[in-house]
């Protein structure tokens, strides 16, 4: 298959799942409770509307057209960057999505870094000598760094840094100081996850063919890891990452809420206790489309960076 | 460098003063007053055109008169006012104030000012039905179309500031306060800066911040950690361990609001169980309020009170209301053996979850069932505006002198609010509201809102006051000069400054 | 290479006898605490350890053990249903779909990839969210997104079960697909499906709490963990510790049903040394 339809028939497949989302975020708004044109005057004038001004917003809105209609028109604006206004600020949606959007990067960004650099120390060591001591004992810290709960870590990391060393601020900012909780909390999570993930995988490739050819020849069990395995694990390191990335996302949520971090998570969560339909709507929106291209992102640099692939056969390393 | 002492001496001399003029630079640079607020609100639709003014009040804007600790009227902009017999009220402006840019503060001003607000449709006094008529340049008539007597004490409210015409009331408002507004993020932060046009004594800081912080252990953690001078808003049990902390100071304000349980009188369907007056007195008597006071809300910051406002409004005419007597033998007696499920909804920003849980205790030991549901905003107003709850807690403030205010605006039949329509009560109590603001005297429309308010809370038992509440204040001990005020919306920060 | 079943079985024995213990403090609630943990004595809010008050009391005076028991029905109780929930959803859905094959296949693999392209929280918050807050929405929501792992894991055993020997066999001789599916592939998956159980179970625990957390869940004065560390953290000065401890039965749950699945996955590996399972 030439790379063209390869990457055709990817973005094909990607914008399909687009679509697919876009008619779940739609639907959203089917799902919730209340008239939207009476809530929006509502919100409006702080008292309760006639019902012949409900009704004249309603027609306005074009609320009372079929389904497949609005959709449609809700859709052909979506494409063209209009995510509709939010109730709570009266913003543009897209707008404020793209304003947060940085901080919330940079946090799962950090968080990945951190957790990266925990876990690869922990799951080598693990790896190196399977059910031994270290392995049973990363494994069971592992356990309990998924099982923690993030806003509960959020806390617990907050009283020791910030009141018991009152050397970290906890709330608001954006500097490089305000992040380092928030990141630190999300941080640790993930290092459990990753370490779990990144043992089996390097357990995987010291199982394979070619690393006990090495052990055969004389070569540590360290050796083995850190130059082979962990070459070839590298490639589903990156996969791993970016899922880890998405996964990261959704807890940056709750983290993002505790530390008052300005990011997109945080904004979701005020605009679902206010009930900001359209701005809840734009998030799946938004979210949906950066992962689509992300994934495809990831798909084609993992085509990229493996030989294998690229070859189309199956030689080996 | 010279050899010359002379010269040396003054090259000396002149870095000592060059050095006292750096510290002074870097004292004035330290004046800068971070105070961390709750929730950000001008965001809101209906809030938008009140930037700095409510309800956050930064002190942008005064209005004509203020409001006193003792909830008095005092003339802010206005110099003096008289009652004319139509009804009328003629004001006399205070000779050469001018707003914050220079241009001075005329009567056609204060006209602009008024027109506008009687455009509003959200109004909460009788305001929109006056017109102004406008005499000279510093002189000018208000007429209410209806009776209402109560004009200036409801023109205390910093919604009535008076705004330069031409600025734009929902970004940059030009008036004559103490501070000027210098920039707002929504969610984040408004600051506010010195105005050197204030009539009034100089304000000693340069810069005044407001961080909005919604959650109560945010600002906590950031008091604690020297993020911020001062926070408002804290709660009973936070208070007292704050107390504790060295380099901090816990302030509460006189009582300044009455935490207050409605409830639906004329509902239907579901909601119709309050109509029996039998029930509702059992619900008032289930309630330990005592208990309440004392352990839930926290002894030093409130008071069981059976008043709507805060006795200090009522004076001695308070002791007309005596509240129903905690008595759960008689409220159990008045069920009859029936279990009752009632809905209770709760102001979402200002009742906290534990006397939502408190009140849902106590009714439960008399054998009624309440069910809550935490709404947002949004939803909290359109259940309250259609009669769909049978209970409800709010925490109303008393932010104008008008001691009829909340009887007029919460219960009157003919209030504006829609709410009204499933609380108000009787024809008497009408009656009585009626002659709280037809009466001529301050004194006789306190005395008639009493008897109002007996009607409404001892014979027709159609809210029951709970206790009240001054709100609470935690700041670093280099916080000086902060006087404060029973009503959050007349706080002053200008007589306050930072020790260094 | 000789396995060490040794270490390996003190896993799984962990985790069940963490859930075994959770199931059944849950199960006796009402018994095990000591008098009523909804009553309310505001006077002697935030008391220490005492005999009376093992774990102290809240701010309104209620006995924390007696509400982290109570905790458990809740949190455990939601879980559990939307588990169920969740694993009806995605084995039906992965069962058709591999049996099926082709078009069917198809779409449904499409929906599947759909809904993983968006993190699972997100989604389940933005459902949960526009539902409105209540145990009812946050079972629907949770579940409505949870299952599509489960329906991929699914799915490919079901493929890979489809090929074998016996299943071919009993095709051949005119067996109605649902007796295929209820003789020869459900059995095949279904250890797995106890792996998957439990994993999801653990997983779905911190949804729930993290969702009441953060007030879409349970309402007051429903004594749900997530929801106990939500008031708690307000007195996070005061009394530190009622943050504390729903933090730790919550990680404590997680980590049993985890080490549970964990264990009952080696133990699988084991027979099958090709099974498609799911790394975490």
């Amino acid at each position: 298959m030439t790379l063209v339809r390869w990457i055709g028939g990817r973005v094909a497949g990607a914008a399909g799942v687009w679509l697919t989302i876009s008619l779940l975020a739609f639907s959203l708004s089917t799902l919730a409770p209340g008239d939207p044109a009476h809530l929006l005057l509502m919100r409006r004038t702080g008292d309760a509307p006639s019902e012949a001004e409900v009704q004249a917003l309603r027609h306005r809105l074009g609320l009372d057209q079929p389904f497949a209609t609005r959709y449609g028109q809700w859709l052909s604006r979506s494409v063209r960057g209009d995510f509709g206004t939010s109730y709570r600020t009266g913003q543009p949606v897209l707008a404020e999505l793209a304003a947060r959007f940085p901080a919330t990067l940079a946090l799962a960004l950090s968080a990945l870094m951190i957790g990266l650099l925990v876990a690869l120390p922990l799951a080598l060591a693990a790896a190196a000598h399977p059910h031994g001591t270290v392995d049973r004992g990363v494994r069971l810290l592992s356990v309990l760094g998924i099982s923690l709960p993030g806003y509960w870590l959020a806390y617990v990391l907050m009283f020791v840094f910030a009141l018991l060393l009152g050397a970290l601020p906890v709330s608001g900012g954006a500097s490089l100081r305000h992040l380092v909780l928030p990141a630190l909390t999300l941080g640790l999570g993930s290092a459990a996850r990753l370490t779990r993930i990144l043992r089996a995988s390097l357990l995987e490739e010291t199982g394979a063919e070619y690393a006990r050819t090495a052990r055969a020849k004389g070569l540590s069990a360290w050796r083995v890891l850190s130059s082979h395995a962990l070459r070839n694990a590298a490639n589903p390191l990156v996969t791993i990452s970016a899922l880890r990335f998405g996964h990261l996302l959704g807890e940056a949520v709750i983290v993002e809420t505790v530390f008052a971090w300005p990011g997109i998570g945080r904004w979701m969560v005020e605009s679902i206790l206010d009930r900001d339909y359209p701005a809840i709507q734009g998030f799946v929106l938004y979210i949906a489309t950066i992962f689509v291209i992300v994934n495809v992102g990831v798909d084609l640099a993992y085509r990229w960076l493996d030989p294998r692939m690229r070859l189309g056969g199956a030689s080996a390393a | 460098m010279t050899r010359n002492p002379a010269g040396r001496a003054r090259v000396l001399l002149l870095a000592l003063l060059a050095s006292v003029g750096c510290t002074r630079d870097a004292a004035r640079q330290q004046h800068t007053l971070i105070v961390a607020y709750g929730a950000d609100d001008f965001p809101l639709a209906f809030n938008r055109e009140r930037l700095g003014r409510y309800p956050l009040n930064a002190g942008i804007c005064e209005p004509l008169v203020r409001l006193t600790r003792e909830f008095a009227v005092a003339p802010a902009l206005a110099a003096r006012w008289e009652h004319l017999d139509s009804n009328a009220v003629r004001f006399q402006l205070r000779p050469r104030t001018r707003f914050s840019d220079g241009a001075t503060v005329t009567a056609a001003a204060v006209a602009g000012t008024l027109a506008q607000l009687t455009r509003a449709r959200v109004d909460y006094s009788s305001l929109s039905d006056s017109s102004v008529r406008v005499l000279d340049d510093s002189t000018f008539d208000i007429l209410p179309a209806r009776i209402n007597r109560r004009l200036v004490e409801q023109l205390v409210h910093p919604m009535y500031g008076i705004i330069e015409p031409g600025s734009d009331p929902a970004r940059r408002p030009v008036c004559t306060g103490p501070f000027q507004l210098v920039d707002y993020v929504a969610h984040d932060y408004l600051t506010v800066a010195r105005n050197d046009r204030y009539r009034g004594p100089r304000p000693p800081l340069d810069t005044l911040v407001f961080r909005f912080i919604p959650d109560e252990l945010a600002r906590t953690v950031a008091l604690r950690s020297g993020q911020v001078h001062a926070i408002v808003d804290v709660g009973r049990a936070n208070a007292t361990s704050l107390a504790r902390q060295p380099g901090l100071t816990v302030v509460a304000a006189p009582m300044g609001a009455v935490i207050v349980l409605y409830m639906n009188l004329n509902g239907t369907g579901p909601y119709a169980q309050l109509r029996d007056t039998s029930l509702r007195r059992a619900v008032a008597m289930a309630i330990d309020r005592q208990s309440l006071v004392r352990h839930v809300l926290g002894h030093a910051s409130s008071a069981v009170v059976s008043t709507i406002n805060p006795p200090a409004v009522m004076g001695a005419d308070a002791a007309l209301v005596r509240g129903v007597a905690f008595d759960t033998a008689e409220a159990r007696r008045r069920m009859q053996g029936r279990r009752r499920s009632l809905s209770m909804i709760a102001a979402p920003s200002s009742i906290d979850r534990a006397t939502v849980e408190y009140v849902q205790a106590q009714l439960a030991r008399i054998g009624i069932d309440v069910r809550f549901e935490s709404l947002d905003a949004a939803a909290y107003e359109s259940r309250l505006n259609t009669g769909a709850f049978d209970l409800d807690l709010e925490l109303p403030n008393q932010n104008d002198a008008n001691p009829a205010f909340l009887l007029a605006l919460r219960w009157y039949s003919r209030s504006s609010v829609r709410s009204a329509r499933y609380m108000h009560a009787s024809p008497r109590f009408d009656a009585l509201v009626e002659r709280a603001l037809a009466a001529n005297t301050h004194a006789e429309s306190r005395h008639a809102a009493a008897q109002a308010m007996h009607q409404l809370v001892d014979v027709e038992v159609a809210a029951v006051p709970l206790a009240g509440v001054s709100r609470i204040y935690a700041m670093s001990s280099r916080v000086r000069g902060f006087l404060p005020h029973p009503s959050r919306l007349n706080q002053d920060w200008s007589s306050v400054w930072l020790a260094p | 290479m000789t396995p060490r079943r040794g270490p390996r079985r003190a896993t799984t024995l962990a985790g069940m006898a963490i859930v075994g213990a959770l199931a059944l403090s849950a199960l006796l609630a009402p018994w095990l605490a000591p008098g009523d943990p909804g009553l309310i004595d505001p006077a002697g809010a935030f008391a220490g350890s005492s005999a009376a008050h093992w774990l102290g009391t809240d701010n309104l005076g209620r006995d924390v053990l007696g509400r982290l028991l109570l905790g458990g029905r809740w949190s455990l109780g939601i879980a559990a249903i939307a588990t169920a929930l969740v694993m009806t959803i995605g084995v039906s859905v992965g069962l058709v779909a591999g049996y099926a094959g082709g078009l069917v296949d198809d779409v449904l693999m499409r929906l599947v990839d759909a809904l993983l392209s968006v993190p699972t929280l997100l989604l389940a918050l933005a459902i949960v969210g526009t539902l409105g807050p209540g145990i009812a929405s946050l079972t629907i929501g949770l579940a409505g997104i949870w299952w599509v792992n489960t329906a991929r894991v699914v799915r490919g055993m079901v493929c890979s079960l489809r090929e074998r020997g016996h299943v071919q066999a009993a095709r051949a001789l005119g067996a109605s697909d649902a007796r295929i599916m209820r003789r020869h592939i459900l059995p095949g998956i279904l250890p797995m499906l106890a792996v998957l159980s439990a994993l999801e179970m653990g997983e779905l625990i911190l949804a729930i709490s993290g969702l009441s957390f953060l007030g879409l869940g349970a309402q007051p004065p429903a004594a749900e963990w997530g929801a106990m560390l939500n008031d708690a953290r307000t007195y996070f000065f005061v009394e530190p510790r009622l943050v504390l401890y729903p933090g730790l039965a919550v990680t404590g749950a997680v980590a049993g049903f985890t080490l549970l699945g964990d264990g009952l996955r080696d133990a699988l590996d084991r027979q099958h040394d090709a099974m498609p399972g799911r790394t975490r």
